[in-house]
């Protein structure tokens, strides 16, 4: 499954409650209902917050531990996503 | 009749200025707003105090009454960053509507998520900034904002205004609410028997006032101040944070000396103080220098490994979760 991240929340993806509906709506059934790499796709969105990843995804990394690193991809991250996605990843599976 | 008074000069340096001649007691139900006679400097921290007590005068059916010397020169100012009106103030002067477009944010109310959405749109014509120098201070928009939306359970919502420096490339902020403040926001991680110590926890990264878990939940991080207190110190610059009867206020550093990033606030260069006037409610003040700051990129990397390192002598840290009889 792709996500494309920037119909959903914009060119700076920072509000919470798009996260959770997007958790919860998509994210969440997709990876419970089949073994698919689920693909959240960046392209045009420039930045984030580190409230707004935590909320997309954080809590599946504490589930699934490393396994989540095998059930996501993140494509056309820009340096500023990508390093807020690296920090969120790194103390999620900690 | 209760007295509000405006001091001549608030800045986050000298922030203390706003407990002037004030207790913050209005409990007779009548105030006298008096504005120092002959100038009034203030910081978009003072502004969004002062709106915060507009609210709470509303709110609580406080009638006020205000003075004003029409020869201070900085009526212009406060007028167009909407003082007056927040206070429930017609214009005092007559002025050209400026576009407010190069130097200031004026007080704005936000309400909702999809307000502070259209907000954060905004602030780059607003602010002559572009989207690369602009994400750090959308990111602490953003992270206090929401605090407001979600924590503060406020009825009026936030306030936030903004000016720029074009010259010092600063931009400066401030934030406030009228709601149940940190000390009852954190009861959901612990119940602290003051305001100073919910604040100083609640600048702990981990730590957030709806779960006891350290590290938050899948909704909240507990990282938003932490992150923005790291912020300022990145740039070197000041950060407030007054809630109750105390406030947490960051000082600036020399730039000789290596920036840290301290899990516990109290190992920060900071003044922290307590048995102030009570304020109803959390105001918040920070400046940004938007081109000296470390890429944002390598910013939010550096935090979060100070978030993640910080945490992790948190949680290891068991002797302090101990119950001692």
């Amino acid at each position: 499954m792709k996500i494309m991240m920037e119909k959903h929340c914009g060119a700076f993806a920072e509000n919470k409650d798009q996260a959770r509906d997007l958790r919860e709506k998509y994210i969440r059934p997709a990876l419970e209902s089949s073994d698919d790499i689920i693909v959240l796709d960046f392209s045009g969105v420039d930045s984030s917050t580190q409230s707004f990843i935590h909320a997309l995804i954080s809590g599946f990394f504490q589930e699934l531990g490393e396994t989540a690193l095998l059930r996501f991809e993140f494509h056309n991250c820009t340096k500023a996503v990508k390093s807020i996605i690296g920090t969120v990843v790194n103390y999620s599976l900690e | 009749m209760s007295l509000l008074y405006i001091p001549n000069s608030i800045a986050l340096s000298n922030f203390d200025s706003v407990f002037k001649q004030n207790d913050f007691n209005f409990s007779d139900g009548k105030v006298e707003i008096q504005f120092h006679p002959k100038y009034v400097a203030m910081h978009p921290v003072g502004l969004a105090l002062y709106a915060a007590f507009g609210d709470y005068f509303r709110l609580n059916g406080i009638k006020t009454s205000a003075t004003i010397n029409y020869e201070i020169r900085s009526i212009p100012y406060l007028q167009r960053m909407g003082l007056f009106s927040t206070l429930g103030y017609s214009d005092p002067v007559e002025t050209k509507k400026h576009e407010e477009t190069g130097r200031f944010i004026s007080l704005t109310r936000i309400t909702t998520s999809d307000e502070l959405a259209k907000f954060l749109k905004d602030i780059d014509p607003i602010l002559h900034t572009t989207q690369d120098t602009s994400r750090t201070v959308k990111h602490v928009f953003s992270e206090l904002l929401r605090n407001v939306l979600e924590h503060s359970f406020s009825p009026l919502g936030g306030h936030v205004c903004a000016t720029y420096n074009y010259k010092r490339k600063k931009i400066s902020i401030g934030i406030s609410d009228t709601g149940r403040g940190i000390l009852k926001g954190m009861v959901g991680y612990k119940r602290f028997s003051s305001h100073k110590e919910a604040i100083l926890n609640a600048l702990k990264p981990g730590v957030s006032g709806t779960t006891k878990r350290l590290g938050g939940t899948q909704e909240n991080a507990g990282a938003g101040l932490f992150f923005t207190k790291c912020i300022a110190q990145s740039t070197r610059n000041h950060f407030l944070i007054y809630s109750g009867d105390s406030y947490f206020k960051l000082l600036t550093r020399p730039s000789s000396e290596e920036i840290k990033f301290n899990g516990n606030p109290e190992d920060d260069y900071a003044t922290i103080k307590d048995s102030l006037p009570m304020f109803p409610g959390t105001v918040i003040g920070i400046d940004i220098h938007i081109e000296d700051t470390t890429a944002f990129n390598k910013l939010m990397q550096m935090i979060g490994d100070s978030y993640r390192a910080s945490l992790k002598k948190m949680k290891k840290d068991y002797y302090k979760r101990i119950k001692f009889a």
